[in-house]
Formats: C-alpha cells, sequence, structure tokens
C-alpha cells in the first residue's frame, strides 16, 4: 500500500542517524561518530518529493510535507500531507506515536479513518524494503557485525542478521571515512544476492556539522523499480501546538 | 510418354529405389520433431482482426490462455491451518520455480481490512491466519470476497485455485513434470487435485495424437484381413500396405522437417493413407502379377505401369481433388490436413509407380501360375447378381426409397449444428474435458471473455459503473461465470468509506480511493497506461457454441446500448428546475442497473417517477428525533467523539432535542459548551462533526425509503447488492449521454470464446466452399475423362446423393459438425467418386460388345465386387480410428467408413438405372 512509505519517512530519516551497533572497537568507534554527526530535534517540518521510478523509467512524482515529534514518552508523531498530484492533494496520513494510531484523511470522502497500523515487517511501500530495514534498528539485536574493509574514502561493514524471521543473510552498510554518515546499504537475501540498495546521494551539513540526508534512493533489484526521495525544505524545531496532532488537523485545509 | 516412363523406372530400378529407402530414413528421423498442438487462436490467420486483437489484449494484461495453466487443490476442508499453510507453500514454491513467470491465488489477492473506524488494504498473505480460528474467519471473509469466491476459493469454500503463468518455452510435458514434482510432495491430505491450462492440454493432445497415429498399425491388420478375406491370398497385399504407410511417413517427415506445428487433425492421416491408398499398389501388383504370367520380369514391370499408370492417376487425381478442396476453407486445421492429405496421396501414386516398379525390377517373384483374384461365388456376388437382376425391374421402388430417403436427410441434414469446442474436439469421456468440467463446476470456467474497456479516462466513474453493469449482465447466462475487474475493489473500498456497495460518483473520490489500490500488484496489472484501457474478465464455461453465442450476441447488444459518450453535470452546479431534468438520467443510470441485474421491472414509468420524486425530496424530511437514529449519527461520528475523550451517550438527549425541536447551530455548539463542558473550539469542532454525520444519516434514510417504495412497485425483494444501486439516487454528479461529451468510452469482447465463436461461424462457410469446390473439381475431371456433359453430371449425383444422406444421419444420431466431421463430406466426393469412374469406365467398355442390360450385369458382378471390396477395405481402415482417445478423430472415422460404404450403395443401385437411360456412343459402334 502507497501510504505506508509516506506514514514512515520521516521515521526513516531520523533512524538512519541512530545506527547504534556495539561490538568490534573499531565499529563502535565509526558508530559513534556518526552519531555524533546526526542532527537532534524534537520537531521537524519537511517538504519533499518522492519519485517512483518503474522498470520502464516511467516515474510519478509526489509532493509531501511532513510533521514530525519526538513526544516525551520517546515516541514519535507524524502527520504527512500530499500536496500533489492533483489526485492525491490534500490526502493526510497521522501517525500517532510510532504507528499506534494511524489516521487517515482523504478530502473528497471528508470523514477521517483510522487505518490498521502496519508491523514491522510490513513492506515499505513499493521499495520493497521493510519498516525495519529502513530502521536499521539492531541496538537491542546480537547481530554479528565486522569491519570489512576500510577503503581511502569509506568503511565497509558487514552485518550478519541472526535468530527467527529475518529477511537478510546479511547487509553491508558503506560509511563515509570523512564525515561519518551511511552513503550506502546494500541488503543481501538468504540466498545470498544483492536484492536491494539504498543510497543516500546528497547530504547538507550544517555550521555545527550535522548532517541532514537531502536526495534518497531505494533500489529494488528484483523488481527493478526506484524510489527517490529529495528533500526540498527542511526545518528542525518548529513551533507546533498541543493538538497539532490530532484529527481535528486531519482536515484543516491549511496546516 | 507412358512407355519413356516405364523404361525410365526399370533402367533406374536401383537409384530410384536407394533414394526412395534414403527419403523414408530421412523423414523417418524428422517424425521425431513433429510438433502437435491446438491452439484455437491459431485455427484463423494471425492477420485476422479478431485474433489481432486478442493478442495484442493478452499481450498488454498477461494471461494469455497460451501460457496459463491451473491447479485446484480440493481439500475435504481447505480452511484450517495445516492446509492453508500447506497452499501457501505450494505457492510460494511454485513462485520460485524458473519456468514459472507468475502465480496467482487467493494469497496475493488484495484483502480490504475493515475495523469498525478503519481500514487497511494488504495482500492476503500478509494477514495469514495464525490459527484454525482464524482460518475460519478468513472462510467466511473470503466467501464474501467477490475477487476471490469463485475465481480463486470454489464456492464450498473447499478447493483452492492457484494461477500460474509459465514461461514462453515450455513444453507441456516439461512443465507438467514440473508442477507435480513441486505440488505433489507438498499437498498432503487431498482429495482431489487437477492440473489445466493450454500447455498441458498441448501435451495431452500431443500424446493422444501420437496414439491416433499408431492405430495407423491397428488400420493395416484390419485391412490385411479384409483384403485376405477379399482375396484369400497374403501375397501382394503386404508391399501397397508398406507403399500407403511410406506416403503418410513422407507427408510427417516433411511436415516435421517445416519445423511448423500441426493440429491434432494431422493424427488421422496415417489411418486415412492406409484405408485410401493402399488401392493403388493392389493395382498394381495384381496387374503385374497378371503380366507376369505371360511375361518376363523387367518386361512385365514395364507393361504393367504403362497400363495402369493412367487409371491410378485418375483415382489419385479425385482424391486429391477432394482433400485439396478443404484448403478453400480458412480454418487452420481443415486448411493443413487437406494439404498434407494431398500430399500424402500424391506420395502414394508416386511410391505405388516408382517403388513397386522398382522393387519388382530388382526383386522379380517366380513365375506366377494362379490368378492373383479369383472369380468367386461369395455372398457379395450373389448379392450383385441378384442387383443386376431385379434393378431395373425394381426401377420405381429404389427412386422411391431413394427420395425418401433423400427427403428425410434433407429434414434431419438442416438440423445439424457447428460446434468448435474442446469437449467436440476431444469427446466428453476425454481426460482433459473431464478435468476441465471439474473446473467448470468449481469455477465456473476455464477460458476468459474479456470487456476490453478503453477510455480516456478508464477510472471515471461513469466508465466503472458501466464496467460494473456489464458484468451484472453477464451473470445470467449459464456460459458465463463470475466476473471481476478493478470495480470490484474500488467498490470494497468505497464500502469501507462510507458504507456504500457502489462506485461512487465523484471523481475526486476515486482518486482517493486509488491512493489505497496504487500498487497492489493485481490492481496495477489492470490498468493499461496512463489508465486508457482495463479488463473486465468474465470466467466462461466451454458451452455448447450455440449457447456461447447466444451469451456472446446479448452481450454485444447489451453493450452496443451504452451511450458511449457522456458530459459530466455536478447538480450543485445547477438551478433547481434544471437538477429534476437531471435526476431522471440519475434514474434511468438505476433501472438499468437493476435490470442489468436481472431485476423484471413491470411498471418502468411508475417507477421512474417515483425515483425522480425521492431523488429530489430535501434530506431533511428523511430525519427523525429517534434514538436510533441519533445513536447511528453517533456512530458515524465516533473517531471525533473519541478524539474529545467524551462518553458519546451523553449526546444523546441534547442530540434528540436539537432534532426534535429543530434549534440552530449555534445552540447546539452552546449545549455542547455547558453540557458537556466542552471549550467553544472543541464545541465547534464536535458540532461540525454531528452535523456532518447527520446528514450522512439523512441519506441513509433516504435510501431505505426508496428501496421500500422501490421493492412495492417491483414486487419483489431486492437483494444487498441491488439495495446498494439506490444509493445513486444520493449522485452530486450525473453523467448525461452527450455526443459532444467529454467522457468517451468504447468495450470490446474478446477472448478464446469470441474467437471459439468465430471460428464456429467460419466453419460452416469453409464448409461449404470447400464442398463446392470438390463438386466443380471432380465434375470437370468426370466431364472431361468421360468426354461428356451430360455423363459427367449423371455421374455426380450418386456421390450427391451420399453426402445429403450423410448429412441426414449426422442430424438424426445428433453428430455436431467440428473440425473433424466437416472433412468428411469433401473427402468422401474425392474418393467416393473413384467407383462411380471405375463403374462407368467397365460399363463403356462392355457396351461396346454387350446390350445394356448385359453390360450393367457383367459390370456389376465384375467391378461391382471390387468397389465392394475396396469401400469395405477403407471403410473398416478408417473404423479404427473409431479407438481414437479424441471424440472426433473416433466420429470423423466412423463417418467417413459409413460413407464410402453407402456411396457404393448409391452407385451400384442408382448408377444402372441413370445409365440405362443416357445414349452412349459405344452403343452406336457396336450397331
Amino acid at each position: 500500500m502507497k501510504l505506508r512509505l509516506e506514514v514512515y519517512i520521516l521515521t526513516i530519516l531520523v533512524f538512519l542517524f541512530s545506527i547504534n551497533i556495539a561490538s568490534a572497537i573499531t565499529v563502535d568507534e565509526i558508530m559513534d561518530k556518526m552519531e555524533e554527526t546526526a542532527p537532534d530535534f524534537t520537531t521537524q517540518k519537511t517538504i519533499s518529493e518522492m519519485i517512483l521510478i518503474d522498470q520502464e523509467g516511467n516515474e510519478e512524482i509526489r509532493e509531501m510535507i511532513m510533521f514530525s515529534q519526538e513526544g516525551e514518552n520517546g515516541k514519535s508523531s507524524t502527520l504527512v500531507r500530499f500536496l500533489s498530484p492533483k489526485s492525491v492533494k490534500g490526502v493526510t496520513l497521522l501517525n500517532i506515536d510510532d504507528g499506534e494510531k494511524i489516521y487517515l484523511y482523504m478530502p473528497a470522502y471528508d470523514k477521517p479513518r483510522r487505518i490498521a497500523s502496519s508491523s514491522k515487517g510490513d513492506e515499505f511501500m513499493g521499495t520493497g524494503l521493510s519498516y525495519e530495514d529502513m530502521s536499521m534498528d539492531y541496538k537491542d539485536k546480537d547481530y554479528e557485525k565486522k569491519l570489512l574493509e576500510e577503503t581511502e574514502s569509506v568503511y565497509i561493514i558487514e552485518v550478519i542478521p541472526s535468530g527467527e524471521d529475518i529477511s537478510y543473510k546479511k547487509i553491508i552498510l558503506i560509511v563515509d571515512k570523512e564525515k561519518f554518515y551511511t552513503k550506502k546499504v546494500e541488503f543481501y537475501n538468504m540466498s545470498g544476492n544483492l536484492t536491494k540498495t539504498l543510497e543516500i546521494d546528497k547530504i547538507r551539513i550544517d555550521d555545527k556539522g550535522k548532517i541532514t540526508p537531502m536526495e534518497i534512493a531505494f533500489t529494488d533489484i528484483e523488481e527493478k523499480h526506484k524510489t527517490k526521495i529529495v528533500i526540498k525544505e527542511i526545518e528542525y524545531d518548529v513551533e507546533l501546538s498541543s493538538s497539532f496532532f490530532s484529527i481535528r488537523t486531519l482536515s484543516k485545509p491549511t496546516l | 510418354m507412358m512407355r519413356k516412363l516405364a523404361n525410365f523406372i526399370t533402367k533406374y530400378a536401383r537409384p530410384i529405389f536407394i533414394v526412395i529407402i534414403l527419403i523414408t530414413i530421412f523423414a523417418g528421423m524428422q517424425t521425431r520433431n513433429l510438433k502437435i498442438e491446438d491452439d484455437v487462436t491459431k485455427y484463423i490467420s494471425e492477420d485476422d482482426p479478431d485474433i489481432k486483437f486478442y493478442s495484442e489484449v493478452v499481450e498488454k494484461f498477461g494471461g494469455s490462455q497460451a501460457n496459463m495453466s491451473m491447479i485446484s487443490l480440493e481439500y475435504e476442508d481447505l480452511f484450517t491451518l495445516e492446509n492453508l499453510e500447506r497452499v501457501k507453500t505450494i505457492t510460494e514454491k511454485l513462485e520460485d520455480a524458473p519456468f514459472i513467470k507468475s502465480v496467482n491465488s487467493f494469497l496475493n489477492m488484495p484483502k480490504i481490512i475493515t475495523t469498525d473506524v478503519g481500514l487497511e488494504v494488504k495482500d492476503l498473505v500478509e494477514v495469514f491466519p495464525e490459527s484454525d480460528v482464524e482460518a475460519k474467519e478468513l472462510k467466511n471473509s473470503l466467501l464474501n470476497d467477490n475477487l476471490v469466491r469463485g475465481k480463486f476459493i470454489s464456492e464450498d469454500g473447499n478447493v483452492a485455485l492457484i494461477m500460474v503463468e509459465t514461461v514462453h518455452d515450455i513444453e507441456g510435458k516439461e512443465l507438467k513434470g514440473g508442477l507435480e514434482n513441486i505440488v505433489e510432495p507438498l499437498k498432503g491430505q487431498t482429495l482431489q487435485v487437477y492440473y489445466f491450462g493450454m500447455p498441458l492440454i498441448t501435451a495431452e493432445i500431443s500424446e493422444g495424437s501420437w496414439d491416433t497415429m499408431k492405430l495407423a498399425i491397428i488400420a493395416a491388420v484390419v485391412i490385411l484381413l479384409v483384403l485376405y478375406f477379399c482375396f484369400r491370398s497374403f501375397r501382394g497385399i503386404f508391399l501397397p500396405l508398406i507403399v500407403a504407410m511410406l506416403a503418410s511417413f513422407w507427408v510427417l517427415g516433411f511436415v516435421a522437417s517445416t519445423g511448423k506445428s500441426v493440429t491434432m487433425m494431422i493424427s488421422a492421416m496415417p489411418v486415412l493413407m492406409i484405408s485410401l491408398a493402399t488401392a493403388y499398389g493392389i493395382h498394381f501388383i495384381s496387374r503385374y502379377y497378371e503380366e507376369r504370367h505371360s511375361l518376363e520380369p523387367v518386361k512385365a514391370v514395364n507393361r504393367t505401369i504403362r497400363n495402369i499408370f493412367t487409371p491410378i492417376l485418375m483415382s489419385a487425381l479425385t482424391t486429391m481433388a477432394g482433400f485439396l478442396s478443404l484448403t478453400a476453407a480458412i480454418v487452420r486445421p481443415m486448411t493443413e490436413f487437406g494439404f498434407f492429405s494431398t500430399m500424402g496421396i500424391f506420395f502414394a501414386f508416386v511410391l505405388a509407380t516408382f517403388l513397386l516398379g522398382s522393387f519388382f525390377t530388382i526383386f522379380p517373384p517366380a513365375k506366377i501360375h494362379e490368378k492373383f483374384s479369383h472369380e468367386a461365388n461369395d455372398l457379395i456376388t450373389k448379392l450383385l447378381r441378384l442387383t443386376g437382376q431385379s434393378i431395373l425391374k425394381e426401377k420405381k421402388v429404389i427412386l422411391i426409397a431413394v427420395l425418401i430417403i433423400v427427403v428425410i436427410s434433407v429434414v434431419f441434414g438442416t438440423r445439424v449444428k457447428t460446434e468448435s469446442s474442446i469437449e467436440s474436439r476431444l469427446g466428453k469421456d476425454n481426460k482433459i474435458v473431464k478435468t476441465m468440467n471439474y473446473f467448470n463446476e468449481k469455477f465456473g470456467g476455464t477460458d476468459f471473455l474479456y470487456v476490453y474497456t478503453k477510455s480516456n479516462n478508464v477510472k471515471n466513474p461513469y466508465v466503472l459503473r458501466q464496467m460494473k453493469k456489464i458484468g451484472n449482465y453477464a451473470k445470467q447466462f449459464p456460459a458465463l461465470g463470475e466476473p471481476s475487474s478493478i470495480t470490484d475493489f474500488l467498490i470494497q473500498l468505497n464500502n469501507t468509506m462510507e458504507n456504500k456497495n457502489i462506485i461512487p460518483a465523484s471523481e475526486e473520490k476515486i482518486d482517493n480511493l486509488w491512493f489505497f489500490a496504487g500498487d497492489n500488484e493485481y490492481i496495477t496489472s489492470m490498468i493499461g497506461d496512463n489508465d486508457k484501457d482495463t479488463l473486465l474478465q468474465i470466467r466462461t464455461k466451454e458451452m455448447t457454441s450455440a449457447a456461447l453465442e447466444q451469451a456472446i450476441n446479448q452481450m454485444e447488444e447489451f453493450i452496443e446500448n451504452i451511450p458511449k459518450k457522456v458530459n459530466k453535470i455536478e447538480l450543485s452546479k445547477v438551478n433547481e428546475e434544471a437538477k429534476a431534468e437531471y435526476y431522471g438520467y440519475l434514474v434511468d443510470e438505476i433501472i438499468s442497473s437493476l435490470e442489468a441485474k436481472n431485476i423484471k421491472i413491470k411498471n418502468k414509468e411508475k417507477l421512474r417517477e417515483e425515483l425522480i420524486k425521492i431523488a429530489s425530496t430535501p434530506g431533511s424530511e428523511f430525519e427523525k428525533d429517534t434514538e436510533e437514529f441519533t445513536n447511528e449519527i453517533l456512530t458515524v461520528s465516533f473517531l471525533e467523539i473519541e478524539d474529545l475523550g467524551i462518553d458519546g451517550s451523553d449526546l444523546v438527549p441534547i442530540l434528540i432535542e436539537y432534532i426534535r425541536e429543530k434549534k440552530s447551530q449555534d445552540n447546539l455548539t452552546r449545549e455542547l459548551m455547558e453540557k458537556i463542558e466542552l471549550s467553544e473550539d472543541d464545541a465547534l469542532y464536535l458540532q461540525k462533526a454531528l452535523e456532518d454525520s447527520k446528514k450522512i444519516v439523512q441519506d441513509r434514510e433516504k435510501v431505505r425509503f426508496a428501496q421500500t417504495e422501490t421493492e412495492k412497485l417491483i414486487g419483489e425483494n431486492l437483494k444487498d447488492e441491488e439495495k446498494d444501486i439506490l444509493w445513486y439516487l444520493m449522485d452530486e454528479v450525473v453523467y448525461i449521454p452527450d455526443d459532444n461529451g467529454n467522457i468517451e468510452v468504447s468495450f470490446q469482447l474478446t477472448g478464446i470464446p469470441v474467437i471459439s465463436d468465430k471460428i464456429n461461424n467460419s466453419l460452416f462457410r469453409g464448409q461449404v466452399k470447400s464442398l463446392i469446390a470438390a463438386f466443380i473439381a471432380v465434375s470437370i475431371m468426370l466431364m472431361l475423362q468421360f468426354g461428356s456433359l451430360v455423363l459427367g453430371l449423371f455421374a455426380m449425383i450418386p456421390i450427391t446423393l451420399t453426402i445429403i444422406t450423410a448429412f441426414g444421419v449426422m442430424g438424426l444420431l445428433n453428430i455436431d459438425l467440428n473440425i473433424g466431421t466437416i472433412m468428411v463430406a469433401s473427402i468422401a466426393i474425392g474418393a467416393g467418386i473413384d467407383y462411380t469412374i471405375h463403374y462407368i469406365s467397365r460399363y463403356k467398355n462392355e457396351l461396346k460388345r454387350r446390350s445394356k442390360i448385359e453390360a450393367m450385369k457383367i459390370t456389376l458382378t465384375g467391378t461391382g465386387r471390387a468397389i465392394v471390396f475396396n469401400s469395405i477395405t477403407v471403410a473398416a481402415g478408417v473404423f479404427v480410428l473409431g479407438f481414437s482417445d479424441f471424440g472426433m478423430m473416433a466420429v470423423f472415422g466412423k463417418l467417413i467408413g459409413s460413407v464410402m460404404l453407402l456411396s457404393v450403395v448409391y452407385t451400384l443401385t442408382l448408377l444402372p438405372i441413370l445409365l440405362n437411360n443416357i445414349k452412349f456412343k459405344e452403343e452406336a459402334k457396336k450397331k
């Protein structure tokens, strides 16, 4: 379902920088450095473009505005509204407390509806990556990680998932040596073939050295399609009213 | 010239013999590569517009019958966790198989999961049950799901269907093995498992065709026995049989070496060749033995060739003409069979002279004393003598009898139906047909009738509603099964959004719904580029062609009556007066949609008036100050009430009063602030939500009222889906027919059923063309040979009557004209006319020396006996086809056999009478 990507888009951006893998010392050091470069904020406003590219190279562009906020409970809430194309203009999704409740508002129907929240294993719309892939939330998992290689410009880290219900044999992270951010992630399926990649093509570095990815590309090698996210505007710590992340915001014509 | 040819054959006997052996070895090696398939779409030219269109459609949307296979798994109880897991594992394993392109089962159908206040769209596999209880819940929900029930799960809920699209180049046999290797170890305790589909049918047909070809061996044995019975001698019978067999070998080898595939009809050829062409060799050998009686070996061969070349050629030419006339039909199996059989007869003719000529030159037998065929006093001879004695006396009786038979035949002959269904081709006891019937019963068919829908935007509500209507209309035909299209999915989604089981009239709503559907694989696969086209698929049972034709014609007529150009009118933008007019269009759409569901509306005008009246009544008229009404409002506002964290029941008295007293909205806001203690902001928010919900509940009441009124007027209760059509009354948008309308749509039927129907129709035309061609060709040959126009025409009478009688018998015995039986008449003209030729030639010869009566008697016992033997031989041979696994071949064989026998009866009874009335120049010479 297309909305899944939208629902989580922001969450990913957040998670991408909080990769926390603790094992070998070198890997550990890299991770620490990476964490340092991630921006910290409680609220965020983003205007971005999502470009879906299919097998034949046809592009479908959607523009959206997103608000997110990390609550006191540590869970984040997001609100995503589509700005274009016309057919989805005004469609708004509200995700409260990491998907505990998700609401959908479709302007043609006027009444908001609650939609079932998706579990972590679900596919992340069109991209073929799951929520878990995107979050790379390995903190509590005893996955084996090791520094495979160190080239002039990057570190190549291998993550071997373990346990039940794993979908990948291995995951390769390519980390920029100078700036300490993940440039590319490669996902290898259970037969050991590269099936999906996630690349960060463009970043923005602020005066404090914090890095924000501005262009992200997901490629599904098996299904031969690609999704690009281009951040057009990003603002941290914007002011939002206390009832902003509630149903009534859904149907408001302006946010 | 004959002399030159005879000299050539005897002179170069060895090289000729060696060349023939080499060609035979080459042909034999080629035969293994013979490809047999029976794809209906290849029956008529690829350039045929219907075929082209079908190919384009399946190319675009997939689902080409040629690459589709289905597997059905029947369990005592499919919906147990264990069995569902099995189906799931099988589906997954199939998906991984290298020879499979895609797999569809209920597991990857989009599933809309509705919660009390929301929804979610997932592939079914994502919400796979985790216990038997959940499995049972899934069963209930799937049996109510239009995308699944009767399509991927049988109506009784115990058979799962898996549709498999295979890669292009896999052989049917290999595919079947591949599928079985995956399914069989995993299936568990199934009651029944079936495999079906074009690639598998092709494999079965190919196998069955080889079996049918092998019947040639049995036919050879049978003919051997019959010939022995006729001639009391085995000598000289083996070689003619070998000549006929080699001829079919050569043809099969030739066909195989071209690399083209052939239809299963080709499998009848070897038996037919053996039956029809053995005579040429027999002619040669009996003559040779006669000559050898008094001549040296080489001379005997030489003399034999000179004597028999023309008679055999003549006989071969007429038979070839009969076969060649089949090519006049444009239906591939006929054309192909005609062409290759012509070639076979030609080869048999060539081999009879060249092979036998060279053989007897190289391997001369010892001097023969006895005659090959000896005079006998058997039953047949006696019978023929009797015929000769009584025929002219009983002339009237015979003619009247023939006349009666002809009249009866004409009456029954008109009843013969053309039929091109698989069942008619393979016979109802065939394995494939039995499997097909299982799928018909459980899933409403194995074929699809497609309604190709093209529009400037197929997501337009008008277009979608028409598709739904066409699908509903199709359901009334027994030949047609469940329709499926994107409309089902959109209707389900709309239902979860606003509790209406309809396609909404607003384009914006469809756009919004599409947001959900957007990347579901099934849904995207059903829509063409730029939303310009889509398919409505209707499962189709393989029925009699007549039933199918009726369904297709009526569907076409129904589609014809749907306005193809409409304009959108937004009711909110027109004045009250104009609205009344537009309500008419709205109501017309309701009525036509109800009628498409096969509801008979007696008083249409009255219903129309009533519904227009209801449509123009404002919603507030349907408001009620009951607790029920208010509770419904609260249910609709559930999310907002929950959002505010208040108890809905506190709102009931406030709302009842608000409605009863018709209080203002400000008043309601104030009440909410005071009694529920909401802030002004919250109260305004809730008031708006309640007001919106009230409108929704008013609409529901209005539609309920319309349902009651409609039921009263049509005198029957509406079913759920029919009731929902009345929601159209609430449409804010009306689509009105307009020649300059900017919403354009066209519908075109296609699919195997349409092609079958077309083939069926061309079968009849093909038959007529072929018959006329055969008739003309053979008549001309006769006239040339006998040098007389009248005699040529008279000679055609017995065979013409034979054909008429044959049609009568087919009508009487309910034998359909199918791809096989349709060829019988033309073949019979070509082969049966030989008897007439032999008879007349001998008769003319005898006339030189004898009176008409004497000539007749001697011709009857002499030539008559020979042609009776020949026809018995031919019939015995082709009757062997009766053992074929294919019903059509069996009937084809029996029919040809019967017709050949019949032709002899007509020849020997009618010709003597007819010829008695003609003046021959031979008579004059004698005098």
